[in-house]
C-alpha cells in the first residue's frame, strides 16, 4: 500500500534536461517527499561468501517471509478488484504431443500490456519521482532493497529509499502474482542491465525461495524505453523448457561455480546457466547481456530454482511472426485470446511459431563460443 | 512450540499406525540402504532409515528422522537430478536415476536412486514413498548423453572439434585442471545392470513387508494405485500436501463439491490452535468450531459470501476441543484450479488475542500471504483430487 502526500519537491533530473532552469539540486531525497511504502530489507550478505548460502528450492520446509509479503499484496489488490480479471478463473492445459507445452484461454489478454505499462507508469525521461508512485499507487504493492541488517526485514509504510526494486502489480496477469519488478535510483536512470540490478533481482528471487517463482526478462521491449522492467509470476508446474534435457557446454565447478548447458530438443535454441555463486551467476549473466546489446541482439532472461539457474532465450526477428514472443512463451507457455485459437492450438503450430525465432546453429554455435570465453575469463 | 512435538509424534508413529508396531523390526532385517517418507506431514520427512542407509552414510537414525531427503545433497549434485525426483514426487510415480549424495563427514558418492510411491488400498492416497539407494562401485565414465547429470566426455570431443578457437582451449583447460581429487567423484557413474537388479529386488522385499504388516492394521497397501473409492474424503495428491506443509499458518481447505463442505485439508497450525487431532476434523464441516457465543449474522454472512464465490473477512466467536473460546479472525477464499474452476475454499484462522506474528507483518498480511500460496499451490491441479499429469 502506498500514501502519498502533497508536497512541493525539486525535480530532479541530473542527467537529463538540460535547460530545467532548476538548480543542480544536491538533496535528492526531496524527489520522493512524502512517498510511503512497504519496504523489504534483504539481509547482509556476509563478505567473501559469493554463495548465496542455500541450495535450490525448495531449501527451507516454509514459506519465506518476502514470499508472504508479495503473495499478500497480490492478493489484497485481487481481492479489491484492482486486477482487471481473475487470472486463475482462465482455462489451462497441457497440449497433445511429447513437448508438452501449456496453453491458457484468456478472453481478457491484454498481449499490449506491457507497453500500456510502461507508457502510463515510466516516463521517456527521468528516474522515478514521486509523479511515478503518485499515478499508480494502488498497483505499487511494495519495495525491495538492500538493508543494513544481517537478517532481512520488513517495515511497514516508511519512506521509499533512494534505490531498490518497485514490485507493481500486473493488472492483467499472466498467472498469479503476476508482477513487474522496477529497478530504480532517484539519482539516475538505470543502466543497461548493470551487474548491481541483476545481483538484486536474482537476491530477490533467492529470497522468495519459492519453486513456482519464475522472473522474466525480455530485451526487445527495454530497448524501446529507458526503464528497465523485469517481470515475475508464480507458475507452480515447472515451465515446460524446464523439464527438458540438457547437454552440457561448460563447467567450473571450482572458481565460478558455473554450468553452461543447452536445452536439447527444443524448438528454441536456448543455454542454460546454473551456480549456487550469486555473485558468478550476476557478474556472467551482464556481460554476456551487454555483449548481445551492443550487437544489437534480442534475448529473454528466465529465473527459475529460487535465483540460481537462468535461461538465455535468444531471438531473432520471425519471418512469420508480427511481434517477438515473450519470455514465458520462451518457455513453452501460451496464452490465446479466443476459444478458436486455445480449442485448436497444436504442437505444430507452437513449434513453428518457436522454430522461426530461434538462432540457426552458426550462430548459437558463435554464441556458445562468446559464453564460453566470457565464463573462463570471467573476473569476480 | 506445540506443533512441533505434535510433528514429531506423527513422524515416528506415520510407520506404526499404518503398518502396526512390527513393521520396525521386519524393516530392520532387510540389509540394503533405504529410507521411507511421509509426504503428508509437514517437510515431507523421512520415517524411516534402514540400517544399511545409515551405515552406508555415516548418520545415526535420529539424525535423519524428520529431515527432508535433501540434506543429503550438495554442491555437485546434478539440479536435472533433483528436478526429476521432485517430479516423480509430483506425479506420484516411480522413478530410477543416478545421483550424487553426500556422507555425513562430507564426502561425495553415486548412488542409483530407485523411489516408488506405496498407494492405500482404498482410497488410492500416497502414504509413503520408499527410496532404495544403491552404491555405485567405480568405474570408468562413458561418453554419451544419459539422462543421469553431466558427462564431462561428450565436452572434450565438442571441444577438440573446434581447435581454432580460443575459447575451446581454455575451456578444456578448466575440465583438465579440475581437481583430480574431486575429479573422480563428480564424474558421473552409470548404474549397471547388477545395480538396478539390487535395486529392484530391495524395493520388492520392503513392498512385500509393508503389504504384509498393512493387513494386520486392516488398512492394507500395495505397490500400485488401486483405483480410488467413491467414498470419505477426496484425497489430495502428495504434491500439495508437500506445498500446503510449508505454509505455516492456521488454515484448512473445504472442498465444495462434496456434500456438506467437508475440510480435506488441515494445517498442523490449524490443529494447535483448535487442538483437534487430524483425524477429527478431516471429513467434517467447519461448524465444529461454532458455539453458543457464535454470532449466526456472521455465519450467514459467510455463507452468502461462499455461495457468491466470493472472499470474505469476518470476526467470530469460536470454541477449542476443550471448550475454550477465542476471537477469530477469519478469512475465506475460493480457491481455483489449473482448469480454472474452483476446487476447494481456503479458510484462514487466527487467534485475535495471540500476539504471535514477530515478522512485520500486519495479521491481513500474515493471512493473505496464506492465502496467496495455498492459491499457488492449487493453481497447479488439473482436476480436484488426483495428481496433475497422468501417471506412466
Amino acid at each position: 500500500m502506498v500514501s502519498v502526500e502533497q508536497v512541493e519537491g525539486r525535480t530532479d533530473y541530473p542527467f537529463l534536461r538540460q535547460n530545467s532552469g532548476s538548480d543542480q539540486s544536491k538533496d535528492h531525497q526531496v524527489t520522493l517527499k512524502g512517498v510511503k511504502i512497504h519496504l523489504y530489507k534483504l539481509g547482509i550478505i556476509a563478505k567473501g561468501n559469493g554463495a548465496c548460502g542455500c541450495f535450490p528450492c525448495t531449501a527451507t520446509d516454509s514459506q519465506s517471509l518476502l514470499d508472504s509479503v508479495l503473495l499478500s499484496q497480490w492478493e489484497d489488490r485481487a481481492w479489491k478488484g484492482q486486477l482487471k480479471y481473475d487470472v486463475t478463473t482462465c482455462q489451462t492445459k497441457v497440449i497433445n504431443g511429447e513437448k508438452k507445452f501449456v496453453v491458457q484461454l484468456n478472453e481478457r489478454w491484454n498481449s499490449l500490456f506491457l507497453e500500456e505499462f510502461e507508457n502510463s507508469f515510466l516516463q521517456p525521461l527521468g528516474p522515478i519521482s514521486s509523479n511515478h508512485i503518485k499515478s499508480h499507487k494502488e498497483n505499487v504493492l511494495f519495495c525491495v532493497s538492500q538493508g543494513e541488517k544481517e537478517s532481512s526485514e520488513v517495515v511497514l509504510s516508511t519512506m521509499l529509499p533512494k534505490d531498490g526494486i518497485l514490485i507493481i502489480a500486473n493488472a492483467n496477469p499472466v498467472e498469479y502474482g503476476h508482477v513487474f519488478l522496477v529497478p530504480y535510483n532517484i539519482n539516475r536512470l538505470p543502466l543497461f542491465l548493470d551487474k548491481k540490478m541483476v545481483e538484486l533481482i536474482l537476491r530477490t528471487a533467492v529470497e522468495v525461495n519459492s519453486s513456482s517463482f519464475h522472473v522474466f526478462f525480455d530485451s526487445i521491449i527495454s530497448n524501446r524505453s529507458d526503464h528497465i522492467i523485469f517481470q515475475a509470476s508464480y507458475f507452480a508446474n515447472p515451465l515446460p523448457v524446464e523439464l527438458f534435457p540438457t547437454v552440457p557446454v561448460y563447467a567450473d565447478t571450482h572458481r565460478t561455480g558455473i554450468h553452461i548447458c543447452e536445452v536439447a530438443d527444443y524448438p528454441l535454441k536456448t543455454l542454460v546457466f546454473m551456480s549456487n555463486n550469486l555473485n558468478s551467476l550476476s557478474n556472467i549473466i551482464t556481460e554476456i547481456c551487454s555483449n548481445l546489446r551492443d550487437h544489437g541482439s534480442a534475448f529473454n532472461l528466465l529465473i527459475t530454482d529460487c535465483g540460481t539457474k537462468i535461461f538465455l532465450f535468444p531471438q531473432v526477428q520471425s519471418v512469420i511472426m508480427d511481434r517477438p514472443i515473450s519470455t514465458w512463451e520462451c518457455g513453452g507457455y501460451f496464452v490465446y485470446g479466443t476459444k478458436f485459437g486455445f480449442d485448436n492450438a497444436s504442437e505444430t503450430e507452437i513449434l513453428k511459431r518457436m522454430a522461426s525465432v530461434s538462432l540457426d546453429d552458426s550462430s548459437f554455435q558463435s554464441l556458445k563460443h562468446l559464453c564460453c570465453s566470457i565464463a573462463v575469463n570471467l573476473f569476480l | 512450540m506445540g506443533s512441533n512435538s505434535v510433528r514429531d509424534r506423527l513422524v515416528d508413529q506415520s510407520l506404526t499406525s499404518r503398518y502396526s508396531q512390527w513393521v520396525l523390526e521386519a524393516l530392520d532385517e532387510l540389509e540394503d540402504p533405504f529410507l521411507i517418507t511421509d509426504p503428508a506431514i509437514a517437510g515431507h520427512p523421512i520415517v524411516f532409515a534402514s540400517r544399511g542407509f545409515l551405515a552406508m552414510t555415516g548418520y545415526a537414525f535420529g539424525e535423519v528422522l524428520g529431515r527432508n531427503g535433501r540434506i543429503f545433497q550438495g554442491p555437485a549434485t546434478d539440479r536435472r537430478s533433483v528436478m526429476e525426483i521432485r517430479e516423480a514426487i509430483r506425479e506420484e510415480r516411480t522413478v530410477q536415476i543416478s545421483i550424487l549424495n553426500y556422507r555425513k563427514d562430507g564426502t561425495p558418492h553415486w548412488i542409483l536412486f530407485h523411489m516408488c510411491p506405496i498407494f492405500g488400498a482404498e482410497d488410492g492416497r500416497v502414504l509413503h514413498f520408499v527410496a532404495v539407494q544403491v552404491p555405485i562401485s567405480k568405474r570408468r565414465s562413458r561418453c554419451g548423453v544419459e539422462r543421469c547429470g553431466a558427462v564431462l566426455g561428450t565436452c572434450r570431443e565438442e571441444v577438440r572439434l573446434d581447435k581454432d578457437l580460443d575459447c575451446s582451449h581454455h575451456a578444456r583447460e578448466v575440465f583438465v585442471d579440475m581437481d583430480s581429487r574431486g575429479l573422480e567423484a563428480k564424474e558421473p557413474q552409470m548404474a549397471g545392470d547388477q545395480e538396478k537388479e539390487k535395486a529392484a529386488n530391495a524395493i520388492n522385499c520392503i513392498l512385500l513387508a509393508l503389504n504384509r504388516y498393512s493387513k494386520m492394521t486392516g488398512r492394507v497397501v500395495c505397490g500400485k494405485r488401486c483405483g480410488s473409492a467413491g467414498s470419505g474424503v477426496a484425497s489430495l495428491p502428495s504434491s500439495l500436501n508437500i506445498s500446503l506443509g510449508r505454509i505455516k499458518q492456521s488454515f484448512v481447505l473445504t472442498d465444495p463439491h462434496s456434500p456438506d463442505m467437508p475440510i480435506v485439508y488441515a494445517s498442523d497450525a490449524f490443529l494447535s490452535l483448535t487442538g483437534y487431532s487430524r483425524q477429527e476434523v478431516l471429513g467434517r464441516n467447519c461448524r465444529f468450531l461454532n458455539g453458543p457465543g457464535t454470532d449466526y449474522e456472521v455465519l450467514k454472512e459467510i455463507k452468502k459470501s461462499i455461495h457468491g464465490q466470493q472472499s470474505c473477512t469476518v470476526r467470530l466467536l469460536n470454541y477449542r476441543k476443550d471448550g475454550s473460546s477465542f476471537r477469530n479472525l477469519l478469512h475465506i477464499s475460493p480457491v481455483r484450479n489449473a482448469s480454472g474452476k474452483i476446487a476447494f475454499y481456503v479458510c484462514v484462522q487466527m487467534d485475535e488475542s495471540s500476539k504471535n506474528i514477530d515478522n512485520g507483518l500486519s495479521p491481513e498480511m500474515w493471512q493473505l500471504g496464506a492465502v496467496g500460496a495455498v492459491k499457488v499451490a492449487v493453481r497447479s491441479l488439473s482436476s480436484s483430487a488426483g495428481p496433475s499429469r497422468p501417471s506412466q
